[in-house]
């Protein structure tokens, strides 16, 4: 049985395509610092860990080590008794409370889910569910995790508040608590 | 020739689908592999491979699909040492309310089948012993092996992203390590 020409069909295919994909490499530019801009997130100052604040309730729905409380995934969380940053002072899981760098590079993390989107929707009073921090744990989008909130419980409440800029921290408060 | 090679595509996809068929997954295997041989003189059972992620084998697709877990790992007695708590209760919250209980064997496992209790993640979890009690202060999002997270060896690379073992006392059982236990509770690490 001949197969040389049917080997050679792929080899020539397959050169063909990475010659494709180099030519485009070479022809796209690299970014201009003109392109940049200033992302609007909800408020920082209610992402705290304070009572009240919204950190805490991330942390408690979100932060788990086999969620996003993992390397692995896009959407870190990083909390006192989840993934810790990295750090040379000991503080490891399970240790100290959440670190105030851990709490920037939280919101800094759900705000860069969809910058654009977010500052949209923070800019110009948009739909908080057009957000995938709020699609995916109320199920609209799918998600690995599951139903991580119902539309009306204290979760979706705190964090829809706070995307509004109108936090309730008795509601943030309360979704913070485990069951 | 066009048949020829028609036939040749055609027999590339038929051996990539039986491939993908097979539950060709590198990082599971990887997974599988990291596990290691099992330890000598303990038998495959409900006392082997304390300490373990045990559902990265006890799964539908692991090597011992034939006994699927829903949820599994390993009690030890204290922060140091890893001598695994004989009766231990794992008292266990589904998210919509379902609550299930089971007690640990000599070495410390337990394991649930999918037949007894099937949850809907997340789960709240507690374990307790006597007097002795201890939460999870996390729900589980969806993380059926303790073990994946709560790890008998804490080292530079998993610091910081993974829980030391879970233990229900200060230091020892006051019971004591079960007596008649086949096989050795105490891993020694």
């Amino acid at each position: 049985m001949k197969r040389g020409p049917f080997v050679f069909s792929i080899l020539s295919s397959a050169f063909g395509a990475f010659g494709a994909v180099c030519l485009v490499m070479a022809c796209s530019s690299s970014p201009s610092t003109s392109d940049k801009f200033t992302v609007s997130g909800p408020n920082p100052g209610d992402f705290s860990t304070t009572v009240g604040g919204v950190d805490p309730v991330f942390e408690r729905h979100c932060g788990s080590f086999d969620c996003h409380g993992n390397t692995a995934r896009a959407l870190r969380i990083y909390s006192q008794n989840g993934l810790r940053l990295p750090n040379e002072g000991g503080v490891l899981p399970g240790g100290a409370a959440t670190t105030p760098d851990e709490v920037s590079a939280n919101y800094r993390s759900i705000i860069a889910v969809e910058p654009e989107q977010m500052n949209s929707v923070v800019k110009s009073s948009g739909d908080p569910y057009s957000l995938l921090i709020l699609k995916k744990p109320l199920l609209i989008e799918t998600h690995k995790g599951g139903t991580v909130m119902i539309k009306g419980d204290d979760t979706e409440k705190c964090i829809t508040g706070w995307v509004k800029g109108t936090v309730d921290k008795n509601v943030c408060t309360a979704a913070a608590q485990l069951p | 020739m066009s048949t020829l090679a028609n036939t040749s595509r055609f027999g590339v996809v038929l051996v990539i689908a039986a491939l993908a068929a097979c539950g060709l997954d590198p990082i599971h295997d990887g997974a599988v592999a990291a596990q290691g041989k099992e330890t000598t003189g303990v038998p495959i059972g409900p006392f082997h491979r304390a300490g373990q992620p045990c559902v990265v084998c006890h799964e539908d697709h692991g090597p011992a699909s034939n006994v699927v877990f829903s949820v599994a790992g390993t009690i030890f007695a204290g922060p140091t040492g890893t001598v695994g708590v004989d009766g231990a209760t794992v008292q266990m919250t589904d998210s919509k309310g379902s609550k299930f209980e089971k007690a640990t064997n000599c070495v410390g496992n337990f394991f649930v089948k999918p037949s007894e209790w099937d949850p809907a993640f997340p789960i709240l979890v507690r374990v307790s012993k006597g007097a002795a009690k201890r939460s999870m202060k996390t729900p589980i999002g969806r993380e059926p092996s303790c073990g994946n997270c709560h790890v008998t060896i804490i080292n530079d690379t998993n610091q910081f992203g993974s829980m030391a073992h879970i233990y229900l006392f200060a230091g020892d059982d006051p019971a004591g390590p079960a007596k008649d236990c086949p096989v050795n509770p105490d891993l020694g690490l």
